[in-house]
């Protein structure tokens, strides 16, 4: 995996031109005041083996809905909610309203020249879900609830974009089961590498060509805690290589496959994006 | 009293410069490194109502401005739109119809605009870049500075105390212009 991450920054490094649209990270810049973008994800995740009935486990499937809004230049704000089943369950519940996510992202530093521009946002994260598609994986993002805050910064140089984000996560109520009935908070320090790299057009010359963008994202958890259920490593982490169709400059496509650390299942999503001006 | 009349109409000729000369402009914006960005700040410039049409040049990260002529050009509500986007100004360049002769801080009212130039040098150019202190860096700004005594480069404004007779205009801004090299 770190000769994947090692391959990819030699390769961009000698193409420079890419995007900064990551797929399950966020970048550090802002939409433009007054925009809307609406987004629609939809996700598969791998589940494998049995539930304790001895029923196979299918496939979980995940749809997200969302909206933001760039209240200036400086803000803006995202809600999302989730519709999922969950074969994971012994009773199996359809698929039905399942949790929401809020999110706000504030511009700390903006710095420009011509092809070249940094960014550095703070964001803080709510986000409440039911179901929990991985016992022993912990994940804000689809399956758990909790908060989050902390800073994204990215880089671009040319066209070639780097993007970091630390951050502090709060996990909510999970099911202590080494003790019936009790629930205990974890935190995490979350760290997320996401580099993004544009194939084509080689050239830009109007709004109607598609564009075509490479991503690789890697993100991390580390559990702060001493004590923590041991279901849970100490350590996770999730590689993400994505792709993404960037169409009449406006609407996006994007696809990821997520592989998780040790046995947790893996995901495929796409996810539609439309702006809204 | 002939003398007196020549003064007088000296007068009114040199500080009323006053032409129905369109001009247009072309504006780089800093940090586009995408299509859908130059789209967003495209969109974003769309709503400013003196701007009539907007052409794209994807490659250059730049955009050509053409203004309604009847109407005030805010060059700083320019500057809003593009980062109200998330992006920057690089600069800001107007084309006149024809090429101008000014005197280093000579006035002149082109529709509903007051410029004031700055001549470091009097070549006569149809092209000039607009030198204002949030469309350059501070250096420039200090260079500049020392090539005119008025207040207006400071403030961004005419007002009674600095290039007065501009009262009937519609906005009380003076943008400030140096002839483009280039």
């Amino acid at each position: 995996m770190k000769n994947l991450i090692l391959f990819f920054f030699l390769f961009t490094g000698n193409i420079a031109l890419s995007q900064e649209l990551y797929i399950n990270t966020e970048p550090a810049s802002l939409i433009p005041k007054g925009s809307k973008v609406i987004r629609l994800t939809n996700s598969n995740i791998f589940l494998d083996g049995v539930n304790s009935l001895g029923s196979i486990l299918g496939n979980a499937k995940l749809l997200i809905p969302s909206v933001s809004y760039g209240i200036s230049k400086r803000l803006m704000i995202s809600a999302s909610i989730q519709f999922s089943n969950n074969p994971g369950t012994d009773d199996y519940p359809n698929f039905s309203f399942t949790g929401f996510k809020i999110y706000s992202k504030q511009r700390i530093l903006s710095s420009d020249r011509k092809k070249f521009h940094t960014r550095l946002s703070s964001f803080i994260k709510y986000a409440y879900h039911e179901n929990k598609f991985m016992e022993n994986n912990l994940d804000l993002e689809i399956q758990n609830s909790g908060m989050e805050f902390g800073l994204v910064g990215t880089q671009l140089i040319n066209k070639l974009a780097i993007s970091v984000t630390s951050g502090f996560t709060r996990i909510y109520n999970i099911d202590d089961k080494r003790a019936v009935g009790e629930s205990i908070n974890l935190n995490l320090f979350k760290n997320a590498l996401s580099l993004g790299y544009l194939v084509l057009p080689r050239k830009y010359k109007s709004y109607k060509q598609t564009n075509f963008n490479i991503y690789l994202e890697y993100i991390t958890n580390t559990i702060l805690n001493n004590n923590f259920p041991d279901r849970y490593n100490k350590f996770s982490s999730i590689i993400a290589p994505g792709i993404q169709f960037i169409l009449l400059s406006r609407s996006r496509i994007d696809f990821s496959y997520k592989i998780r650390k040790s046995e947790s299942p893996e995901e495929f999503l796409i996810k539609l994006t439309y702006i809204i001006y | 009293m002939k003398k007196q009349y020549l003064f007088i109409l000296s007068f009114l000729f040199t500080s009323l410069f006053s032409y129905a000369q369109s001009f247009n402009s072309t504006i780089t914006v800093n940090g586009l490194t995408c299509a859908m960005c130059s789209f967003s700040t495209q969109k974003s410039l769309e709503k400013l109502d003196f701007i009539k049409q907007i052409t794209p040049d994807l490659e250059k990260t730049a955009f050509e401005l053409v203004f309604d002529d009847t109407k005030f050009i805010d060059f700083d509500m320019i500057q809003e739109k593009v980062e109200d986007a998330g992006f920057f100004i690089g600069n800001i360049k107007i084309h006149f119809e024809e090429k101008l002769n000014p005197n280093n801080n000579d006035h002149a009212v082109y529709n509903n605009n007051l410029f004031h130039f700055i001549m470091i040098n009097n070549a006569n150019s149809s092209t000039y870049n607009l030198i204002d202190k949030n469309f350059i860096s501070e250096n420039d700004f200090e260079s500049f500075s020392e090539f005119t005594s008025h207040a207006c480069y400071l403030t961004g404004s005419h007002n009674e105390s600095c290039c007065s007779n501009h009262e009937n205009l519609v906005s009380k801004k003076v943008f400030h212009l140096e002839p483009d090299s280039e």
